[in-house]
């Protein structure tokens, strides 16, 4: 029960982390999109591949397959190893980012506060879901909340898609207004 | 970074087709550019790459496919990489047991990462190769076949 509220926070958390970031980097003045996009940045990132790969489930599969439980304990247990090792450091760089953001703007003149407020809010949102992940990973390991989280997240697209279909069956004149007034786009 | 038709790029594709290209799988690559590195001083020697292209470009030539296969092997699963093990170690000639016992106690492995690596894929690299020796070791004290089963709980 616990860990399926802490899966549901995490898939709600990270869709509100998309919207937000994916708003911001539409900002003609985006500070969050510009700061993402700069390669000196970007690159201190761990690669998402590489937890891609750490995760994968033809490696799992191939594990079980042999039957040791030695190999499965050594298996599983430097598996979650390699993930908190992944998750710690994309925490790390990102609080780093975000007090080499704060330092920069420190004095600038030109200071927006609405693209201020949303790099806070992406950061404290990031928190959140970093934490009830980590948590999740320690506590049940990374192959079982990986599981979860495909799960909820092909079920939570299913609800978004059947939610579209119920807007667009009561409001199909609203919805050919604002595709008009957005000029059929 | 060099482009196309640079030097460079030329000792590479040298180095590929002269030599990388006759090494049957990733493991046995990494192991031939790791054994031109000094361990010294983490430089690369390659007699016939110097004579050809200079001694600059030759160091920079392994060092870029190191990392290529590097990456390669990153990428690898663990089935794969169990295979090329196999290949590696039947390639020495060596008996099979003496290899996966030197490996597995001195840790030679460590070797084979390049220098420029993060620290993070050089763990999941040395792990995903403990794990593939431990796999062979198992292999080789039973012949059972590997039967699928149902996945292990964590």
């Amino acid at each position: 029960m616990t860990f399926t509220l802490i899966v549901v926070l995490c898939i709600a958390l990270l869709l509100l982390l998309r919207v937000v970031l994916h708003r911001s980097t539409r900002e003609e003045d985006g500070v969050p999109g510009d700061i993402l996009n700069r390669s000196d940045y970007a690159r201190r990132l761990p690669d998402r591949a590489l937890l891609h790969q750490c995760l994968s489930p033809e490696d799992l599969e191939f594990i079980a397959a042999r039957r040791s439980p030695g190999l499965t304990q050594l298996f599983l247990r430097e598996r979650r190893r390699l993930a908190l090792g992944w998750l710690r450091q994309i925490g790390r760089e990102a609080r780093g980012l975000y007090r080499q953001h704060l330092r920069s703007v420190r004095d600038a003149a030109d200071l927006r506060l609405s693209a201020e407020a949303k790099l806070l809010l992406a950061v404290v949102l990031f928190s959140i879901t970093y934490g009830a992940i980590l948590t999740a990973v320690e506590c049940y390991g990374p192959f079982r909340t990986r599981r979860f989280l495909l799960s909820l997240q092909g079920m939570a697209n299913i609800l978004i898609e059947l939610g579209n279909r119920i807007a667009g069956s009561i409001a199909p004149a609203g919805l050919a207004g604002l595709d008009a007034a957005a000029g059929g786009r | 970074m060099q482009s196309l038709g640079q030097p460079v790029d030329t000792a590479v594709r040298d180095l590929e087709d002269r030599t990388l290209s006759r090494l049957h799988g990733g493991v046995s690559k990494i192991v031939y550019l790791s054994a031109t590195r000094n361990y010294n001083t983490g430089e690369y020697q390659h007699e016939g790459l110097a004579q050809r292209f200079g001694a600059s470009i030759a160091q920079d030539a392994l060092a870029r496919c190191h990392e290529t296969v590097f990456h390669d092997l990153l990428e690898t699963s663990l089935q794969d990489l169990v295979e090329q093990l196999r290949a590696y170690i039947e390639s020495t000639g060596a008996e099979q047991q003496k290899v996966l016992h030197s490996w597995r106690q001195l840790e030679a492995y460590r070797v084979l990462i390049p220098v420029n690596c993060d620290p993070l894929s050089a763990d999941y690299f040395i792990t995903n190769l403990r794990i593939a020796l431990e796999a062979l070791r198992l292999d080789a004290r039973s012949d059972r076949p590997n039967l699928p089963t149902s996945l292990p709980q964590q």
